[in-house]
């Protein structure tokens, strides 16, 4: 869309980050003849290289230069326990920088131009103003398959509550998660300072005392997330490396694989025994991880069927990971993250 | 506030006004014209996503 590359002319007198010009930035030649003369030498994503904002933002750059969001490597450490040695230098080679990291994101994806996803991008977020935050044209596109259709309830069921409530991402996730505090963290869950429920939901300050009592009995034992999730979310199976992936919606309940004492929701990772088989690796340990793992689901409800009856996991065991269910073909690491609930003596 | 400041503050100004529009250029005249935006813009050539979604 054309509007994507219009500049708002009033920004420019105003935003300091204007004063010394484009070429500043963007390089160029703004003394050629025409788009292709104007355009030459340009860089059109100016802060894929972190250097350009940090001649200004040096420790922020500095610190985002360690993020995971601009690292990627929560997707490589994430996989890499499935490969051999020789594997895992040709997941490196072939496909990590070519396609996990082609997926970092740069200041200006958040800042100044919407990413783009499979080739499409609505371009500038405000005529080029460099926003603070817009999370309905920046986390939105990137995280659009599962987390913010999930949500906003764009994919089905009911919106999460916060989002009823107009709580925004940035709300909960804090900007030391994206901009980093100078950590290179290994994968997300390493991260300091995430969110979590604890932080507004105190234990013990339910109005209801079903609701105290209920919390109480399943502490340490079930994440919020397993009894709040409201409806099924989107399972991603079956990807295959330069095709991608089927998805389907399912509520899976069974074992944290981080933490195999504590229940919760679990999201089917897509990898498959053949997903890199087209780069040459087999995934020799694919066994090494399970299919399934613990997923903050974003659709979140004070009331659930989970919340409403004891039977619908103690009786009914609606949604729990079994031999059925599982999906076909898959790590043998599954079978450990069954979890079958005691029935209730009533 | 004394005079040198209030001169040097308008000289600073008028230098950063003069220094917008002297590396402005072609670049701001294009980017700013909505109809000619919209009389250069080449759709896309779409590719379907690789690895699934986020």
């Amino acid at each position: 869309m054309y509007k994507g590359y219009v500049v708002d002319g009033a920004l420019i007198a105003g935003d300091p980050h204007f004063r010394m010009g484009c070429r500043l930035c963007h390089k160029g030649d703004d003394k050629g003849q025409g788009k292709e003369g104007a355009h030459k030498g340009m860089i059109k994503r100016p802060s894929d290289n972190l250097k350009t904002c940090a001649m200004c933002h040096k420790q922020i750059a500095d610190n985002y230069s360690k993020s995971l969001h601009y690292t990627s490597a929560g997707q490589r450490n994430g996989v890499m326990p499935r490969f051999s040695k020789e594997e895992l230098k040709t997941f490196d080679a072939k496909v990590f920088e070519q396609s996990c990291r082609s997926c970092h994101a740069s200041c200006g994806d958040c800042h100044v131009k919407a990413p783009a996803v499979g080739g499409i991008s609505i371009g500038l977020i405000q005529k080029h103003k460099f926003v603070k935050k817009d999370e309905g044209r920046t986390c939105a596109f990137c995280h659009g398959g599962r987390v913010y259709p999930e949500y906003t309830g764009e994919y089905g069921g009911s919106p999460d509550v916060h989002y009823q409530k107009g709580i925004t991402c940035m709300e909960c996730h804090k900007k030391a998660e994206f901009h980093g505090d100078g950590t290179a963290y290994a994968t997300k869950q390493a991260v300091k300072d995430r969110p979590s429920c604890g932080q507004c939901h105190k234990l013990g300050q339910e109005a209801k005392l079903t609701a105290k009592i209920a919390h109480q009995r399943h502490q340490g034992k079930v994440s919020c997330y397993g009894c709040h999730t409201a409806t099924a979310y989107r399972q991603c199976q079956d990807c295959h490396s330069g095709k991608g992936a089927a998805a389907k919606p399912a509520m899976i309940l069974g074992l944290n694989p981080r933490d195999k004492k504590t229940l919760t929701t679990l999201r089917l990772i897509p990898t498959v025994r053949e997903t890199f088989l087209k780069d040459g690796i087999k995934m020799e340990n694919f066994d090494a991880l399970p299919n399934y793992w613990d997923s903050p689901v974003h659709n979140i409800r004070k009331r659930t069927d989970r919340t409403r009856s004891c039977d619908a996991c103690h009786v009914e065991r609606a949604g729990f990971l079994d031999f059925n269910t599982m999906i076909r073909g898959g790590s043998k690491a599954n079978q450990g993250l069954i979890v079958t609930p005691k029935p209730i003596h009533r | 506030m004394n005079i040198l400041t209030v001169l040097s503050s308008f000289i600073f100004l008028f230098l950063l006004s003069t220094n917008v529009l002297a590396n402005a250029g072609s670049c701001v005249q294009c980017h700013t014209n909505d109809t000619l935006m919209k009389s250069l813009y080449k759709p896309p050539v779409t590719t379907a996503g690789e690895e699934g979604e986020g």
